[in-house]
């Protein structure tokens, strides 16, 4: 380890002395038992918490200390009897859970002293718990009340054909989806998610064969858990995200499937029309999930952008559109069905979504009117809905609800599906299910114009 | 006032005594009859159906008498909610005493088998009204409030009111309030601002 020759020149010299200490670093490192490297500090954040790990050579769990620090506000975790490994040194940007960002230094070198260094955005330090590693030597430290990255064991449950494999809070989490052969599998990869412990389940019956759930990697940054879903038979796979859960949906789904671009013929040249997605403001809709008061996703959310793909599909055909909101506000039940006797619209379609007090009870798909000229319409778009859906025919009924009574000219109430029903939400929450929707309610419209001579519209 | 009565004799203070005496024998005597008169409602809120000689102890209670109304549950048929009627005897002493009955049996009464009950949880009857075959029927905020269907249950909870209490003699209109306040929607569907009449199409067809 002595060098006997030594060099003339300045710069050989400095050369010398950065080799020698390269050296004895490793020297203290290796030599000494007590000595943990730390090999990396990967810190993932979202709005909600943030997981800090910290990963080591250490034989056995890091010794972590914590403490805190005023003016600036700081939550400090000292190592002790560690060393930073080469470049670890780094200031990381969090912007979450109230913490700025996160320093990590050598903080003393005899005995060695890592120091992770989080800086606060308030004088109160957020709460804070340990999670073990995935091996000896590694530290998971999870940050924020409630620590929403940690990942909870998956459920799986049959709805028909399709069975959902849903993950707890894991919505929101950035990641990729993909499938693999012999055995068939689904595996999806949540960007910024960690587990506490590895998950297996097996599944004696049914499309699944076993669920299981593993850190992929702590090492890259931001750390990723992987959901693998393996079938007993390769399937089609829908991801979606149902309130703050992210769903797996397996099984035939082609309501699913994306559509071509719509091919307009103008078929609705000189009609007037009126659409009226369902509820909206403070008035979100029936129920979804949990409830009331109601918990996202809303009836009020996905009438609307049914709504607004109608309107778009039926402006297409050239007919002239009126919709009764088109933001989240609420609009008095008179006044949906005012603006329709106003324009004297040919047409009426009030779009909602069902539920019934008791979530996955009833499904399927009705169309309701009130007055005689709107039989033939409900009954159009009933047909066109059931066969573009593939939901359950609830059939045309006739009711006294405020929008279809009060209208004057021919009026429907469409429920396309039970939002509080797993499998028929699981459709509802499809971008491609809705766009399914909107173009059979358009195809009704369409069949109802074209075959009826149409009589003016009562005078108000 | 206070001292321009002690100012005079004891004898109107005596007579007040006894007065006062009296209204509480009065008032223990109404409390013996059975009845719902103790919750009878604020005559001041809708005076149109205020009803003359129904001040507490002003006339004598009538004798409770049996009345059959029909209270209607929700139940699945086909897959389609629905009105399931069950036949119960009221025991009360007049038609608001049996409405207001009836109404109780629709929230707290025994829900048939394979039915369930119509109305949100925590609703209640506040107080109810009728006159000349219309009735107004005050609903506590959970009606609105814990409200958790679409149309179809909209329909089977509004109507089970309306079917359950137009059921009896002579009641064919009912008003919807909650909170004392006219509603023009439970759910987002049904316009509840004026009152109804019953819905049969709604109700399961009789076997």
């Amino acid at each position: 380890m002595t060098v006997k020759r030594p060099l003339g020149h300045g710069r050989g010299r400095r050369a010398w002395l950065l080799a020698a200490l390269s050296l004895a670093l490793i020297a203290v490192s290796q030599n000494s038992s007590w000595a943990a490297l730390v090999t990396r500090v990967a810190v993932e954040a979202s709005g909600r918490g943030a997981a800090l790990a910290i990963l080591s050579t250490a034989p056995e769990a890091l010794d972590l200390q914590s403490f805190t620090l005023d003016d600036p506000p700081r939550l400090v975790f000292d190592i002790p009897g560690a060393v930073l490994a080469q470049g670890q040194a780094e200031c990381l940007p969090v912007g979450a859970a109230g913490i700025r960002q996160v320093r990590v230094a050598q903080h003393q070198s005899d005995p060695g002293l890592v120091r992770l260094v989080l800086d606060l955005e308030v004088a109160s330090p957020p709460a804070w718990r340990r999670a073990p590693g995935r091996q000896a030597g590694e530290a998971l430290i999870l940050i924020g009340e409630p620590v929403p990255l940690a990942l909870q064991p998956p459920t799986v449950k049959a709805v028909g054909d399709t069975v959902l494999v849903r993950i707890p809070d894991a919505a929101g989490l950035t990641r990729c989806v993909a499938t693999l052969e012999a055995p068939p599998r689904v595996y999806a990869d949540l960007t910024g998610a960690v587990l506490e412990a590895v998950y297996v389940q097996g599944y004696e019956e049914g499309l699944v064969r076993q669920v299981r759930m593993a850190q992929q990697t702590l090492t890259c940054d931001p750390p990723v858990s992987r959901v693998v879903v393996e079938l007993r038979e390769p399937t089609e796979h829908v991801l979606y995200e149902d309130g703050s859960d992210l769903v797996i949906a397996l099984g035939p789904q082609p309501w699913a499937a994306p559509l071509p671009p719509y091919q307009a013929a103008g078929r609705l040249k000189g009609k007037g029309i009126v659409v009226d997605p369902g509820h909206g403001g403070g008035r979100s809709g029936a129920p979804a999930i949990k409830g009331p008061p109601a918990e996202p996703p809303y009836e009020k959310d996905m009438v609307l952008d049914i709504g607004l793909r109608l309107r778009r599909l039926l402006g297409s055909e050239g007919a002239e559109v009126a919709m009764t909101r088109e933001d989240d506000t609420n609009v008095s039940l008179w006044r949906r069905a005012d603006l329709a006797n106003e324009l004297k619209a040919d047409a009426f379609v009030s779009i909602h979504c069902n539920s019934y007090p008791t979530p996955d009870t009833l499904s399927g798909t009705s169309v309701y009117y009130d007055h005689g000229n709107s039989v033939e319409l409900a009954e159009l778009v009933r047909q066109e809905l059931v066969a573009g859906l593939g939901t359950e025919d609830k059939g045309v009924r006739s009711a006294n609800f405020s929008v279809i009574r009060r209208t004057q000219g021919p009026g429907i109430l469409v429920e396309t599906a039970y939002i509080n029903h797993e499998g028929d939400r699981a459709r509802l929450l499809n971008p491609n299910f809705r766009e399914r929707a909107a173009r059979a309610i358009l195809q009704g419209v369409i069949r109802f114009l074209s075959q009826t001579p149409q009589p003016s519209a009562p005078e108000g | 006032m206070s001292r321009r009565r002690r100012r005079t004799s004891r004898r109107p203070a005596l007579a007040v005594m006894l007065l006062i005496i009296a209204a509480g024998v009065g008032l223990a005597l109404c409390r013996l009859h059975p009845g719902v008169r103790a919750k009878r409602p604020h005559t001041s809120f809708h005076p149109a159906f205020s009803r003359p000689g129904t001040e507490p102890g002003t006339e004598p209670s009538p004798p409770a008498h049996a009345v059959t109304a029909r209270i209607y549950f929700s139940r699945i048929v086909n897959g389609k909610e629905r009105l399931y009627p069950v036949r119960r005897e009221l025991l009360a002493e007049d038609l608001q005493a049996a409405a207001q009955a009836a109404v109780e049996e629709l929230v707290s009464g025994e829900v048939p088998t394979g039915c369930a009950r119509p109305l949100p949880e925590g609703a209640r009857l506040e107080r109810i009204w009728v006159k000349e075959g219309r009735t107004i029927a005050d609903f506590s905020p959970e009606l609105v409030s814990n409200f958790a269907g679409g149309s179809e249950h909209e329909g089977v909870a509004v109507y089970a009111i309306v079917n359950t209490l137009t059921s009896l003699p002579s009641i064919n209109q009912v008003h919807i309030l909650v909170d004392g306040k006219e509603v023009d929607t439970i759910g987002g569907h049904l316009d509840t601002s004026g009152p109804l009449t019953a819905d049969d199409e709604l109700v399961v067809p009789s076997r």
